[in-house]
């Protein structure tokens, strides 16, 4: 199936509707203020789902039915069958268009970049440095910072060291404190700090799944806590970035640990979209493929190409070419996404067949419609029915873009 | 598939770490003739640029066998996981928070079905409101005080159920926290709280029941309960739908490496289900047999309770039990907002730009799991009901 292929979409809108219809004219309503009423029925096509039983498409009751959604909107509107409304889910205006970037103008801002004495996150930071941006660079280890330092261009902003666990609450704090007190203001925060550990999670050991949760998704959290309120307060737009993986949205590496933890980073990400959409802070999710890193591939093993580095052992073997994307390459990528406000930073598209397979299994797990949904489960479950955020991305994402690195808006 | 069919490997080094060899291994190998690569891997539209050098003759690019000192992969299976747990009757269930709401409901149809039902509770009043609720006849229930966070008190409810009915052979992780905080605003304790019971908790489960489901060898299953918050973030409760749709991911990967073993995996992800966590607000439900309203709640609605009846919820995770459905939907009204969802994901690709071959194929063999192709051929299959739980 290629991307165009909307089969998986017209048949969770049969389901849908093969339900709709059944409900009555409150549902239909309730469906029209959903913005779902503009999906068609397909009596014709029922059949081509192996899930939709002949027959389930078109209700039980042929004299009152609707055929389609639009048209039990229609009749709902002549009526005043319509569902009550709820005084405690009175639903606030949606907006109609994305957030705005926030954070379109990178120079003179001031970016935190967690583990970035190396890998993905040097990327970033570099790439942060190279558009102005003064740069606070998250490490561990002095060895990998004395490596990256000389990786800065002359002549850039300021670049300012801080030894950091990102599982230590304290540590957030302290980060805020000294940011403050030396360049004044936080705008970009980039939690690019991960475990790679490859244990499948069946058989990791409690520390090993305690250890990947803090780092890969509470860690998230902390940075909020403890940056969110300063970003508030500054008032000059800020954004939040997470390095999740492309393991966070197709679990393909046979590593629990590490997609379960990076799924659910892609999660928290999304929530905090649609918490702070109102806001003047952003919210992305950097999800890669293969970057040469040490991280390489996802395989926890020694990138083979990693400039500066020599193989170990001094050689033997045949040469390698570096194969996945340069990490300077994936930071400029994830800068665009910062100055456009991409919910979703992809970078390698080779994935998005099997991302789709994913999709869909989810999408045919839908049963077959057995009974009518009633519509005051609809009503009552309009608050999280309606999950705004993605139909606006969609419109953000058909708007024309010069190109995918650059960090001029 | 019995344990002993389940591929061995050489001491010390796991499935992934052939994978990774050989991986690497493959990727030096090739490097050139982008267009018969990209063809191979299915990606040929993105073969528009001169990304790699020319191959040296330009023909198609033969594919290596395993590299020196590397066992072969063990094929694919061509089919999803057949169900472990096709047949309930006189196995064991323990559903955790199961003194109530979607738990009780779980764990009443599973005594329905004849399944011996090990109740976790932590509230002793709402044990006993429960109890009477469960047929006379029906094999037996055992209830069992249990925190889920506390990974001690998982080998003791282990030993309890082995003590008492010698196997176990279906886990639901139903034990959620309802907390309805925003992850911009949820207190440290809060956060780590919702963290440890919605997920961590799952990965609890499964370290200390999954070495018991593999060495009696019985079929076996492992069952979260998530929300459909875990596949459409909606309503602004952003520490649940993180930790929700963190759940989902937990047994998708499960699957994955439980796959070719006697355990089964499905997250289980409902709507609005009569309970008091009535459809993952946090409010108590209004239609609670036997609740009165608290003072200043809003007016209640007209009509019957809305939601799903927890003993129908029941059913159906059973029936996805014994089907192995990976995810088990029963609430068809919020997938087009999840088809938005994932919408929105395949259109952030970048647009226009070419793969360089090398790259895709170092990253085939993580290009696609298998898990999602078998699970659409298992949907396309048809299926007499989604609430019985006899196949």
């Amino acid at each position: 199936m290629t991307h165009k292929d909307n089969s998986h979409v017209s048949f969770g809108r049969r389901q849908f509707l093969g339900t709709s219809v059944g409900v009555g004219f409150g549902a239909g309503g309730l469906l029209a203020s959903l913005g779902l009423s503009g999906c068609t029925t397909g009596r014709g096509e029922a059949a081509v789902a192996g899930n939709t039983a002949p027959g389930t498409a078109g209700g039980s009751s042929a004299t009152t039915t609707p055929q389609t959604v639009a048209d039990a909107a229609k009749v709902v509107a002549q009526s005043s069958a319509a569902a009550p409304p709820i005084p405690s889910r009175a639903l606030p205006p949606e907006p109609t268009v994305a957030q705005p970037a926030p954070l379109k103008d990178l120079h003179g801002k001031v970016a935190y970049i967690s583990a970035a004495s190396d890998g993905i996150g040097l990327g970033i930071a570099r790439a942060c440095s190279n558009a102005g941006m003064i740069v606070v660079l998250g490490y561990r280890n002095e060895e990998r910072l004395q490596a990256a330092l000389p990786l800065f261009t002359q002549g850039n902003p300021g670049v300012m060291p801080f030894k950091h666990d990102v599982t230590d609450r304290p540590g957030w704090a302290q980060l805020i404190e000294q940011v403050k007190a030396k360049y004044g203001k936080l705008h970009l925060v980039v939690n690019n700090a991960g475990i790679k550990t490859l244990r499948q999670a069946k058989d990791a050991k409690y520390d090993e799944w305690d250890n990947a949760v803090a780092v890969n998704f509470t860690a998230i959290y902390n940075s909020v806590a403890a940056c969110l309120p300063h970003m508030i307060e500054h008032g000059e737009g800020g954004h939040f970035v997470t390095t999740a993986s492309m393991g966070g949205l197709l679990p393909g590496v046979n590593a629990g640990v590490y997609t379960s933890t990076k799924i659910a980073a892609v999660g928290i990400m999304e929530a905090l979209r649609v918490e702070l959409e109102g806001t003047n802070i952003g919210t992305s999710v950097f999800c890669p493929g293969a970057v040469n890193t040490d991280n390489y591939v996802g395989t926890g093993t020694e990138n083979p190409y990693r400039a500066a580095h020599a193989r170990p052992g001094g050689g033997g073997g045949p040469p390698r070419l570096p194969m996945g994307m340069d990490p300077l390459e994936a930071g400029e990528r994830v800068l665009n996404g910062v100055v456009n406000n991409d919910l979703f930073i992809l970078s390698h598209p080779e994935f998005s067949p099997g991302m789709k397979e994913r999709f869909d299994a989810i999408m045919l797990s839908t049963p077959r419609i057995e009974e009518p949904i009633p519509a005051p489960r609809i009503g009552y479950e309009r608050v999280v029915l309606r999950c705004g955020i993605y139909e606006r991305e969609m419109l953000h994402r058909r708007a024309k873009r010069v190109d995918y690195r650059s960090v001029k808006v | 598939m019995s344990k002993k069919d389940t591929p061995q490997f050489p001491r010390g080094l796991d499935r992934f770490a052939l994978e990774r060899r050989r991986f690497l291994s493959e990727g030096a190998l090739y490097g050139a003739g982008a267009a018969s690569i990209l063809a191979e891997l299915g990606l040929s539209r993105y073969a528009i640029a001169k990304s790699d050098p020319p191959a040296g003759n330009g023909g198609p690019v033969p594919r290596p066998g395993p590299g020196p000192g590397l066992a072969p992969m063990p094929p694919e299976p061509a089919v999803s996981q057949p169900a472990p747990l096709h047949d309930l009757r006189g196995k064991v269930a323990y559903v955790t928070a199961s003194s109530d709401g979607i738990g009780l409901g779980i764990a009443r149809a599973a005594s329905n079905a004849g399944m011996k039902v090990c109740i976790g509770y932590r509230n002793e009043e709402r044990l006993k409101a429960a109890l009477p609720l469960f047929k006379p006849g029906n094999a037996g229930v055992f209830p069992i005080k249990h925190d889920v966070t506390a990974r001690g008190g998982w080998e003791e409810v282990l030993e309890q159920i082995k003590n008492k009915y010698g196997r176990l052979h279906l886990v639901v992780n139903n034990a959620g926290s309802k907390l309805r905080a925003k992850v911009s605003n949820a207190k440290p304790d809060e956060w780590d709280n919702a963290v440890a019971v919605n997920y961590t908790a799952t990965y609890n489960s499964v370290a200390v029941c999954l070495p018991h489901m593999l060495e009696h060898g019985e079929g076996s299953h492992i069952v979260v309960t998530s929300s459909m918050s875990g596949l459409l973030p909606g309503g602004n409760l952003g520490v649940y739908t993180a930790t929700k749709i963190a759940a989902v991911g937990l047994i998708e990967a499960l699957r994955i490496e439980l796959e070719g073993t006697t355990v089964g995996t499905s997250a289980f992800v409902p709507g609005g289900v009569n309970t008091d966590n009535y459809i993952g607000t946090g409010e108590e439900n209004p239609f609670r047999a036997g609740q009165q309203r608290p003072p200043g709640a809003p007016p209640l609605p007209p009509g019957p309770p809305p939601g799903m009846d927890p003993l129908e919820a029941g059913e159906r995770v059973l029936n996805g039990v014994i089907n192995n459905d990976l995810f088990i939907v029963t609430h068809p009204e919020y997938m087009p907002g999840t088809q938005k969802r994932f919408d929105a994901m395949l259109a952030s690709e970048p647009v226009g730009e070419a793969i360089p071959a090398g790259r895709a194929l170092a990253e085939a063999r993580v290009l696609h799991a298998g898990i999602y192709r078998r699970e659409i051929e298992h949907r396309k299959k048809s299926r007499k009901s989604f609430r019985s739980v006899t196949v």
